[in-house]
This record gives structure tokens, C-alpha cells and sequence, in this order.
């Protein structure tokens, strides 16, 4: 019996202590990869892929920013229900693009670093912005959204940046969740700029456009260029003003 | 991909991020006219040269620099290949950013 064990421990223990060596640098391994993967991506601009999650509550908060990225249309927020935005287009809407959804698949692998504006208040048109009235809405930066472009209404022409377009020549902005995060991005930006920090400021015949380095992603670059170059992320925001009045803003 | 010109001249020099649309106006009284429009901030020239001056539109009540019209009025829109060549404005496009599945051409 004893003469038994020995040989059972004489069998495991080289091979035990290779085994759990061997699985420390692993795990070691694994814990500076699991460390330094979301670093690099924003850093670098990288698409390093996450080490997968275990655990219900990791599942629920993986799933939880693949939606923040891709912003289902049927995962809107109550807020936009209760306050659609203003439709008042003098051209032929354009059909939904089928592929928008599909194109958004790499960048819903990194996981954005912006927070959408939390909908807390059910008066506020995408949980942020102000009705004023006459569809005029104020952002608590003091940015406002107005009738005017080829849409009808601002918060329509920026609509076309929180979705790809693959089929636009050049590169085509896309911000990171949806309405609410184009928003908290770009009332973001605004606030940047008005302190001028990492912000270029042209100001000619009435019209401001900003660039500002928000210094962290807030969205990719899609379209025809931004397609070929595996949608690289996006750190800046072009925003062209008329006074306060968005005309158009967008990352790039 | 009604909101995208179909065919443009060039990127925008204001802003970087449009693309300058070949757009006709005046379709309703037969005095067709072209516009550059920048499909992003609006900056609109009315030869098809974007170094030459530009125009701002009003923000909310964007008006063609030319008749005064609505610059998204029904009397105009983006310019289609028969449109451009009524312009004489074929030799400006750059096929290079033209929408895809336009009507044939490209």
C-alpha cells in the first residue's frame, strides 16, 4: 500500500509541478493579455479580440455594450417614442440600408469607451435634448437642433452618422451608440471646445467648425475608405456650427 | 441614398468630410441651373469649380443662390447623369465619387 502511493506520488510530482508551472505562466499570460487588450485597442486603434467572459454578470455586461454599439432600432429607449423627432424631409427618405446592421459588426467588438446619456427624464427627446418647441431642441450643452439640410432636420442628417454607409465614397463618420451617444459625444466635443482644449476652431462668414480630440474613441470610420481600412476608430469630432445651431458633426 | 449626391466634383474644402454634390435647380419654371452643395455643411458654389467663392445658405431656411428658391425645394435635386450633361457639367464629375448603383453609369 505504501509502496503504492509512492510511486503515485513519485508519478505526480515532477509532472504535477511541471503542470502547475506550466499553468501559471498561462494564466499569467492570460491576465496581461485580458489587461492590456482594451488598452491597446483604444490606444492603438487595434481590434484585438476580448478574452472570452464566464460568469452571468460578465455575459449580461458584454451584451449589455454589444447593444450600445449597435443600437437596434427596436431597442431604442422609450424617450424617442415619446418625443419622436421631427420628420419634415422635402426629399425622398432613402430605404433602410439592409447591411447597416451587418457593417456594424467590427466595431461592436471593441467596446466603446463613450456612456449614452442616461433617459432618465421621459421629456427629453433621446434622454438629453430639450423641446423647445417649434422642433427646436437645446442640448444641456446649449447646442441646438434645428429645421434645415436636405433631411429636413438636423437630428435627421445626423441620424446617417450613427450607422455605416458602405456605399459612400471616402470615409463616412459613425458615432458609438446610437442617438443618445452621437449626442453625449457631440455635447461633449462642444463643451471641449468652447475651453479650446485639443480643439482646432475655422470660423468663416457665420459658420464655426470645430475639430476636437476627445481623446478617446467615439466612433469609427465606415464608408468606402473607412470599409477598406477595417473601420478604424475614431478619436475626433468635426462639428460645423451656425452660431449654436448644428449643421452637421461627425467623428473622424 | 436619396440624401447623397450621386455625382460630386470634388470633397469639400470647408469641411473635409462632404462630398461636393452637382445639384439642379429651377426644374419647375424651365430655367434649370446648377448648384455645388456640400452634403455635410452646406456650402454651396454655383459653378462647378470648388475653389472658387462660396456660399452659405441660411441654416433653417436654406434658399438657391441663384433663384431663391428652397435649396431642398421639389423644383431641385441631385443632379443625375442626363441632369449633369443638360448642365454641361459632365466634364467636372469625378466618377471616382459617384454613388454606386446609380442609373447605369459609372
Amino acid at each position: 500500500m505504501t509502496e503504492t502511493m509512492d510511486k503515485a506520488t513519485s508519478r505526480r510530482g515532477p509532472t504535477g509541478k511541471q503542470t502547475t508551472f506550466g499553468g501559471l505562466v498561462l494564466a499569467f499570460l492570460i491576465a496581461l493579455y485580458t489587461y492590456a487588450q482594451p488598452i491597446l485597442n483604444e490606444r492603438m486603434g487595434w481590434n484585438l479580440p476580448a478574452m472570452p467572459k464566464t460568469g452571468s454578470t460578465e455575459v449580461a455586461e458584454s451584451k449589455t455594450a454589444t447593444k450600445t454599439v449597435s443600437q437596434p432600432k427596436s431597442a431604442e429607449p422609450s424617450t424617442k417614442a415619446a418625443s419622436t423627432p421631427p420628420k419634415t424631409s422635402s426629399e425622398t427618405k432613402p430605404k433602410p440600408n439592409p447591411t447597416v446592421g451587418k457593417q456594424d459588426a467590427p466595431a461592436s467588438k471593441v467596446k466603446p469607451t463613450i456612456k449614452p446619456a442616461p433617459a432618465s427624464d421621459p421629456n427629453l427627446l433621446y434622454g438629453l435634448l430639450k423641446d423647445l418647441g417649434d422642433e427646436r431642441y437645446l442640448s444641456p450643452a446649449g447646442l441646438l437642433f434645428t429645421r434645415g439640410g436636405a433631411e429636413g432636420h438636423r437630428l435627421d442628417h445626423l441620424e446617417r452618422h450613427t450607422a455605416d454607409d458602405p456605399q459612400r465614397p471616402g470615409k463616412h463618420g459613425v458615432f458609438d451608440g446610437g442617438m443618445e451617444g452621437a449626442l453625449a459625444t457631440i455635447d461633449r466635443a462642444y463643451e471641449r471646445a468652447l475651453t479650446g482644449a485639443k480643439t482646432t476652431k475655422e470660423v468663416e462668414d457665420g459658420r464655426t467648425i470645430y475639430t476636437v480630440d476627445m481623446g478617446s474613441r467615439v466612433g469609427y470610420i465606415g464608408g468606402g475608405d473607412g470599409n477598406l481600412e477595417n473601420k478604424p476608430m475614431a478619436r475626433r469630432v468635426k462639428m460645423v456650427l451656425d452660431k449654436d445651431r448644428v449643421i452637421t458633426a461627425y467623428p473622424l | 441614398m436619396a440624401m447623397a449626391p450621386k455625382h460630386s466634383i470634388d470633397y469639400c474644402p470647408i469641411c473635409g468630410g462632404g462630398l461636393c454634390g452637382i445639384r439642379i435647380c429651377g426644374m419647375t419654371d424651365d430655367k434649370p441651373h446648377g448648384l455645388i452643395v456640400c452634403d455635410e455643411c452646406e456650402a454651396i458654389w454655383t459653378e462647378p469649380d470648388s475653389t472658387a467663392d462660396h456660399h452659405y445658405p441660411d441654416a433653417e431656411d436654406a434658399c438657391c443662390p441663384i433663384c431663391e428658391k428652397p435649396l431642398w425645394g421639389p423644383q431641385s435635386r441631385w443632379a443625375t447623369w442626363d441632369d449633369c450633361s443638360e448642365l454641361g457639367w459632365l466634364d467636372a464629375i469625378d466618377p471616382q465619387l459617384d454613388i454606386r448603383s446609380d442609373e447605369g453609369f459609372v
